[in-house]
């Protein structure tokens, strides 16, 4: 075994060139799977330590339990933990929101809320506040000052008429950032101001809960089991609310294994189809030293160890090198991701934390088991791809070996051939001559060509312009203030607004005749109710112009636009599919509605259901044709303006509009263009940026692939490429030839990763669009990566020919012709 | 008349030290245009050196090389790439002949690399006179040693070129094929008036040239 070991290691240097090749595939491999796992993993424990950090703990709440529900919950024994929790009223104030909370001990430990100073109210007219929340109130006070509070009571209808209570301050909580930017704060009450003073009829509770730990469980048996305790105690199953980023973060997630699992698979596959490629190629001009050995005694058993541990010499190389690379890039990495993206979003909560983390350096990305998993997937790979190449070296003859020069054993033994010569032909005819060889190498650059493709064109269709523009009809979207049920705001109800509509004619022609407006859609609207559902339907409608839309997004049933007008045909939108599945073609459902103070009732058929971007659905259920809304009611049901403007974002416009709002009252500038674009441009960013990166490594180790081959390809034609020099070739000729050589896998692997590539892009994009993926909703040909990918492609051959061609004239003419192996 | 080939004071060492080999050692010779020259000598006598060097294959240390009044180590490396294709043929030991190609591609392969059109008529009488018309369409390696041989000398003459430089071209054959190829070789340089060189360790080839030239130790000692 010795002698085998040295052969091994002896050929290591005599295959200097492939074995240098095949070990920066191997390289780079490693580092790929090292990488891949490391970041995934990484990303989702510093999530995980961040959501541990910031979220509350407990694993899930019912909403809405009755306090006798509430009390058999803590006499079972199927929740290790719970605390209740009760929102008897809101402060009145017009710009904030401010909740006043009740929440017994477990409930705040479960919802990580702790008190500055003071402690938690007992007595009645306890309450505990924050300095943010006096100065949104206009009042002041410290520990143990009397203030006078306005509240409004949440009753089962909606906020109650106000009142007025004097609160003792016992405690107070720390302010931030988020309280004052999202206009939101909460004041603790005790169980005693509930219960004194509000009906127990009127007593709902929010129970927090723990269930009991199992380590094994999986997020989705946890989800599981509390849909059973809630079927078991008689609370709606949309009662269920599950704390789902702090499971995630402490319970397996059965989906995101998978998810690397596969990313992983990828990266073997291209290894393995890399160095497999390499070896079958250079294999060729092995045969006969192997034929040799076999001829002097070696065994088939000793060839394949050769051939093996030759291949484990260079891995021996190529995975630690891999592995140290991926430890610098693993430490790298992370503090320069959450850089980007912290300078976006400093106002989350769970990246500031995740910052806060890496900055300190609180998780360990690098891990033993990583080391291991990638050496030993990279090894394995290594395996895999040397498993023909020793078939091969193992069943050559002696005598076969010798007259092997990797043309096959059997040629017919003629050529129709050329009448004339040329550089074109000679190198056709070269091809041609290994067509397996030529056949392998571009597959398996096409492979990875094709996945480019796919990837790249799934991220252009993800355009943040185009997912922007799929979210909003039109660049801004203005919407009627409305609000159900508060009783100190009955103006607010939709039935009073539509008696006294800010979005009137005049209202409109305002708007359209700003500058840089183009059009506008007003999109009218009627809540339906249905005892059998509990929230209320929308019903809106679209306006001629939409005509074509509504009928092409049709995806089951049929009906047109001018049936839709008739008024009792609508669409049903797919995204409300979702949440009423029980809703099908064909179903015809009596809704209530308010006209003003009357209450009517309207019969609907749903005549089909449609697909149709956020923007256009924006959250209706059934989408109809705007006379039809309109004829519903005798008043002006206009809900929200659709405004077209010649540019995407124009600032001055947005002034403007927010001004006319203002004017107008009652209107707000609900959603823009811009603010879709932002929002999608920061969660694509680094999303392109990760795939790329992925992809060119991907890339570099596929093109190590022509590397092997365009050398190899040279390497076994020294000689006859030294005699066609001696008869008259020239340098440039010589250039020129294996420009097209190269030109030949390139433009094969293009053809085939751009046209396959292309297909199965436009696949993902079918089922992306259909399944409102990253808001994809047109095809948009990656023309510019596929252009990258062109130039990249040829510049690399084009210098890889010239570099080859350069190289051989190292070696002198005559050395060249006399060149055996 | 000009000599076809003339070298003057032709100088090329390989190595270094101990290692030193002195395979062209200052040498002049003169080769007339026309005739068929033999160049003998021992094994490592630097006799393929010279005939290299003859050809522009490998640059001397020093000294010159006029191939029909050109001097050819003046010419860049392009240049002299393409004076090879015009004016020299080459015949070598082991065929040397492109495996993907076949026989007839073979041998108008140096007029597609000069971009030249194929004189059908006198490659096909090159062919006829070589005996091996109905081998065309025959890849390489379905041929025996001397049709292998016949297809190098047809390819070594379809340019034209003005001088013919074999380096030992049957010491693959067998003597009756030996013979027959030098026969053959003959024949055609005769025919087409060009001038032919050849290097050879065999007495009766020898014999049959119109010049030997004997080298030692990579100086010319006689020429007869």
């Amino acid at each position: 075994m010795k002698t085998v070991t040295r052969t091994a290691f002896s050929n290591i240097r005599a295959n200097k060139s492939r074995n240098i090749l095949t070990g920066i595939a191997i390289f780079l491999t490693t580092l790929l799977l090292f990488v891949i796992p490391g970041v995934g993993f990484g990303v989702v424990n510093l999530e995980f330590a961040a959501v541990n950090q910031v979220y509350p703990t407990f694993h899930g709440l019912y909403r809405d339990v009755s306090p006798q529900t509430a009390q058999n919950l803590k006499a079972s024994d199927r929740l290790e933990s719970m605390g209740l929790r009760c929102d008897p009223a809101v402060m009145v104030n017009e710009t904030y929101t401010i909740s006043m909370v009740y929440l017994d001990e477990t409930c705040a430990e479960l919802n990580k809320s702790e008190l500055a100073e003071g402690h938690f109210p007992q007595k009645e007219n306890e309450i505990v506040v924050s300095e943010g929340l006096l100065k949104a109130m206009g009042l002041e006070g410290r520990i143990g000052d009397t203030i006078r509070v306005p509240y409004q009571p949440i009753t089962n209808e909606g906020l109650d008429y106000s009142r007025e209570k004097d609160f003792v301050i016992c405690g107070m909580t720390a302010d931030s950032q988020i309280n004052e930017d999202k206009k939101l704060y909460s004041a603790f009450v005790s169980e005693e101001f509930v219960k004194q003073d509000f009906p127990v009829t009127d007593i709902s509770y929010r129970v927090y809960f723990r269930l009991p730990t199992v380590s094994s469980a999986t997020t989705d048996d946890m989800e599981e089991e509390m849909k059973d305790i809630a079927a078991a105690f008689e609370i709606p199953e949309d009662s269920l609310v599950v704390n789902t980023e702090y499971l995630a973060a402490n319970y397996v997630d059965p989906s995101t294994i998978p998810m690397i699992i596969m990313i992983m698979l990828i990266v073997v596959l291209a290894g393995v189809i890399t160095i497999y490629s390499i070896y079958y190629v250079s294999m060729i001009h092995k045969v006969q030293e192997y034929g040799r050995l076999k001829a002097i005694g070696a065994t088939k058993h000793q060839i394949r160890q050769i051939v093996l541990r030759e291949g484990f010499f260079t891995a021996a190389f190529a995975i630690p090198a891999g592995l140290l690379a991926g430890t610098a890039t693993l430490e790298g990495v992370f503090p320069l991701m959450y850089k980007i993206i912290n300078a976006d979003k400093k106002e989350d909560m769970v990246i500031t934390a995740i910052s806060e983390i890496v900055k300190n350096h609180k998780v360990q990305y690098l891990h033993a088991w990583l080391y291991f998993l990638a050496a030993g997937v990279a090894l394995m790979t290594v395996y895999l791809s040397l498993l023909k190449p020793m078939k091969i070296a193992a069943r050559i003859s002696p005598i076969e070996a010798l007259r092997y020069n990797g043309e096959g054993r059997k040629g017919k033994g003629t050529r129709k051939g050329y009448e004339y010569l040329n550089l074109f032909r000679l190198t056709c005819s070269n091809l041609s001559r290994n067509k397996k060889r030529t056949v392998i190498t571009i597959v398996s650059m096409a492979i990875t060509g094709v996945f480019f493709v796919t990837v790249s064109a799934g991220l252009s269709c993800a355009a943040p312009r185009e997912s922007a523009a799929s979210s909003i009809d039109g660049q801004y979207y203005l919407s009627v203030i409305t609000e159900s049920g508060n009783k100190e705001h009955p103006e607010l109800e939709w039935s009073q607004v539509q008696q006294n509509n800010p979005l009137t004619p005049e209202f409109i022609r305002g708007i359209e005749s700003l500058d840089g407006v183009e059009k506008t859609e007003v999109k009218p609207c009627i809540p339906l109710k249905n005892k059998k559902f509990e929230e209320q339907l929308s019903l809106v409608g679209y306006s001629e112009n939409y005509a074509e839309i509504l009928e092409k997004g049709i995806v089951e049933g049929k009906v047109t636009y001018e049936e839709l007008q008739k008024g009792n045909k609508v669409i049903l939108s797919k995204t409300a599919l979702h949440w009423y599945p029980e809703l099908k073609v064909g179903d015809k459902i009596t809704f209530q509605y308010s006209d003003g103070n009357v209450e009517k009732e309207k019969s609907l058929e749903i005549a089909a259901i449609g697909n149709y971007s956020e923007g256009i659905v924006n959250y209706s259920t059934f989408l109809t044709a705007k006379s039809a809304v309109n004829a519903m009611s005798q008043y002006n049901v206009n809900d929200a303006l659709s405004i077209f403007a010649d540019k995407d974002y124009d600032a001055e416009l947005e002034k403007a509009l927010v001004a006319a709002c203002e004017k107008a009252g009652g209107i707000e500038l609900a959603d823009s263009w811009q603010k879709g674009y932002e929002e999608y441009k920061t969660s694509m960013s680094f999303m392109y940026l990760s795939c790329y990166v992925f992809l060119g490594i991907l890339g570099v180790i596929c093109m190590m692939n022509m590397m092997n081959t365009m050398i190899n390809s040279i390497h076994v034609r020294k000689k006859e490429l030294g005699m066609m020099q001696a008869i008259g070739l020239s340098d440039k000729q010589l250039v020129k030839m294996l420009n097209l050589e190269g030109l030949f896998y390139t433009m094969g692997t293009l053809l085939c990763s751009v046209s396959l590539g292309s297909f199965t892009g436009y696949l993902f994009f079918l089922y992306a669009k259909e399944n409102h993926i990253m808001g994809i909703q047109y095809f948009h040909y990656p023309t510019q990566a596929i252009l990258g990918l062109i130039i990249v492609m040829i510049l690399l051959q084009v210098i890889l020919s010239t570099a080859i061609g350069k190289s051989l004239k190292k070696e002198s003419l005559m050395e060249r012709i006399r060149f055996s192996e | 008349m000009k000599p076809m080939v003339e070298i003057r004071n032709l100088k090329k060492y390989y190595g270094k030290g101990e290692n030193l080999v002195k395979a062209v050692d200052h040498t002049n010779l003169t080769i007339e245009r026309g005739k068929f020259t033999a160049i003998v000598g021992r094994s490592g006598s630097g006799k393929s050196t010279m005939l290299h060097l003859m050809g522009g294959l490998d640059r001397p240390d020093k000294g010159r090389v006029f191939i029909d009044g050109e001097d050819i180590f003046k010419l860049k490396d392009e240049q002299l790439a393409v004076f090879r294709r015009k004016k020299i043929g080459f015949i070598f030991q082991d065929y040397n002949l492109l495996p993907s190609l076949n026989v007839w591609e073979n041998i108008v392969l140096p007029l597609g690399l000069d971009n030249k059109k194929v004189d059908h008529n006198y490659v096909m009488e090159i062919i006829k006179t070589i005996s091996i018309e109905d081998k065309l369409k025959n890849l390489p390696n379905a041929l025996s040693g001397g049709q292998k041989q016949r297809v190098a000398i047809a390819r070594a003459l379809a340019s034209r070129p003005s001088i013919i430089l074999a380096d030992e071209p049957t010491g693959n054959l067998d003597s009756r094929t030996e013979l027959e190829v030098i026969a053959l070789l003959k024949t055609c340089v005769t025919k087409y008036g060009q001038t032919l060189v050849m290097i050879t360790h065999d007495e009766t080839i020898a014999q049959m040239a119109d010049e030997i030239i004997v080298i030692e130790d990579g100086k010319v000692v006689t020429a007869e």
